[in-house]
């Protein structure tokens, strides 16, 4: 069995890394000024949703075994409609992830190197992550299996060691802003979900395909109760959370925790836990657009990709100007880029690809018919 | 040859971050760092503040540990807040840091104006603790922090930091940080509240 392949503990921890990277920066900003009190009901609402989602794409993957969606697009639509999907995705995967990172960087930046310039900070976590890949992408998957759970135990110290000043009255009025921002308009906040895109490359690289439904059920499930946990911290914590700060929300709720004088400012802990995952996200999403670019061209020499595609992501993060606009991208083009992508493309694509081998099915099965009643009539006139 | 060339390229990188990271350290660096303990706002004639900066003033290492800090005051005249740490940032040899910074007095005549655009301030500073508290003082609030003399509190940090513990028993005075304040006032339903002193 290939070393580089995934256990189904590193494969959950994979796609939870992808929410966990997205929930330090602007996202819970963004979910909690949308939605206002209705958040945690809205984070419910589309978590079983996601779950739904989740649960269709393992069925429609399922027929397709060791295949992913580039494998699967070839299958029904040749090679040019393969290269038209792999570059849809490469395009997804770096664009979220560059940008991504220059919002993380200059949150880093504002907090603790204000006199350096931001194109070394990236600069830095690009090297970094460009020298992890050069590894065995099991090393990026065991590092994230130490590393994730530290950060989901943070979530969680975070929850509880703020309790003391949670109004858990801010949950009211429950409906937020009314039932249509909350359930309809509220549907945009599935992006939040940006694991599923991963799910759809998983079957060639995990060790026991059939753990897929585990993996694709239990990580879904272990993001939404994250999610809740997040959302309700900050909910409970802030009056909405009004777009006053740069900073990170996750990052002011840890400036609130103080055990007496002795422990305070634990934030700087949380900071290096979350550039630890961010890093580790960086390294998951380069070696899923380099995976799916070798797939696209046939190059094989995986090792001179690496420069490439972290030159790419450098280049890409130091577009925006400022941070207002790297930001803009996540709250206003990531959600519906993502849902574009991910849901509608990605889907519909197994949901043709399945009625493609259904049709190829019934037809393979018409033609044994057929030639069985013929072998069948020439008997009987034999017979006759 | 080639690996000579490999092993001088990550030197120059070395070389590179080094140099393009010690600029923040430096300007992090403890040296170079002034402490503010508290700051005092208050109304000036011209319709402009008045912002005292209260400093720490450490203790040399030789004096004895029950000698007492003398108090630093610099007060300077600004159109907002962030122009006076400006203005102080520009005459003092050292850069104003406010991480350590755990009161905030506002003077009454400030307070009735309103002191809403000063929180913002205060709050989008990333030095600033959320558990800082307010004060609105019915004197002048350069007057307050200079009649602060903590009795048996040696350090003025101490005291500032400790003098809100009460709140945990007894009714007198509450615990109004920065943070809750800020929270109420940007709350629809809520009102902020302060520490009222007289002195």
């Amino acid at each position: 069995m290939p070393k580089s392949k995934l256990g189904t503990i590193e494969a959950i921890m994979l796609v939870l890394t992808i929410v966990v990277a997205h929930s330090v920066l602007s996202m819970p900003t963004n979910i909690l000024s949308s939605y206002k009190s209705a958040s945690i009901l809205n984070v419910i609402y589309v978590s079983i949703i996601a779950i739904a989602i989740a649960y269709i794409i393992y069925r429609l993957l399922k027929n397709f075994p060791n295949m992913d969606i580039i494998d699967i697009s070839e299958s029904i639509g040749g090679k040019g409609f393969k290269n038209l999907v792999g570059i849809v995705f490469i395009i997804y995967f770096v664009l979220t992830a560059s940008l991504m990172l220059r919002n993380f960087c200059e949150s880093v930046q504002i907090l603790y190197f204000p006199m350096t310039d931001i194109i070394f900070i990236i600069t830095l976590i690009v090297i970094a992550v460009c020298i992890a890949n050069r590894l065995n992408f099991s090393a990026t998957a065991k590092t994230n299996v130490i590393i994730l759970p530290i950060a989901l135990i943070g979530v969680l110290f975070l929850f509880f060691t703020n309790i003391n000043r949670f109004v858990p009255q801010r949950i009211f009025p429950i409906l937020g802003e009314g039932v249509f921002n909350t359930f309809v308009l509220g549907l945009t906040n599935i992006a939040s979900f940006g694991g599923i895109a991963y799910i759809y490359f998983l079957p060639p690289l995990l060790k026991d395909a059939t753990k897929l439904k585990k993996i694709t059920l239990i990580s879904i499930i272990a993001t939404s109760v994250y999610l809740i946990f997040t959302i309700a911290t900050l909910l409970f914590i802030f009056t909405f959370f009004t777009n006053v700060s740069e900073i990170s929300p996750l990052y002011t709720a840890t400036r609130y925790i103080e055990f007496g004088s002795f422990f305070q400012r634990l934030e700087s802990v949380f900071l290096l836990i979350w550039i630890l995952v961010f890093a580790c996200y960086l390294s998951i999403v380069l070696k899923f657009s380099i995976g799916i670019f070798q797939k696209v061209t046939g190059i094989t020499n995986k090792k001179a990709l690496i420069d490439v595609f972290g030159l790419l992501i450098l280049g890409i993060a130091l577009i925006p100007k400022n941070l207002a606009i790297s930001q803009s991208f996540e709250s206003k083009i990531y959600p519906y880029l993502m849902i574009a992508i991910v849901l509608f493309l990605g889907i519909g694509i197994l949901i043709f690809a399945n009625l493609a081998k259904k049709i190829k099915n019934q037809n393979a099965k018409n033609t044994v018919n057929n030639i069985n009643d013929t072998i069948y009539d020439r008997k009987e006139l034999t017979n006759e | 040859m080639s690996r000579w060339i490999k092993n001088l390229f990550i030197f120059v990188i070395i070389l590179v971050f080094i140099s393009a990271f010690s600029s923040s350290y430096s300007s992090l660096n403890i040296d170079n760092l002034t402490y503010v303990l508290a700051i005092g706002i208050d109304a000036s004639d011209d319709n402009k503040l008045e912002v005292s900066f209260h400093f720490s003033n450490p203790i040399p290492a030789e004096s004895s540990a029950s000698e007492k800090a003398t108090p630093i005051i610099n007060t300077v005249t600004a159109s907002s807040l962030s122009n006076a740490i400006n203005l102080v940032n520009g005459y003092q040899g050292r850069q104003l840091n406010l991480s350590h910074c755990k009161v905030i007095i506002f003077s009454e005549e400030v307070a009735q104006n309103g002191i809403s655009d000063e929180i913002y301030t205060l709050i989008n500073d990333t030095q600033v603790r959320p558990s800082a508290n307010i004060i609105v003082s019915k004197c002048n609030a350069k007057f307050y922090m200079n009649q602060i003399k903590p009795e048996i509190e040696n350090l003025l940090s101490k005291y500032y930091e400790n003098f809100t513990d009460s709140s945990k028993y007894v009714g007198h005075m509450p615990d109004a940080t920065i943070g809750d304040f800020f929270n109420a006032l940007i709350c629809k339903t809520c009102e902020p509240y302060a520490i009222l002193r007289w002195n």
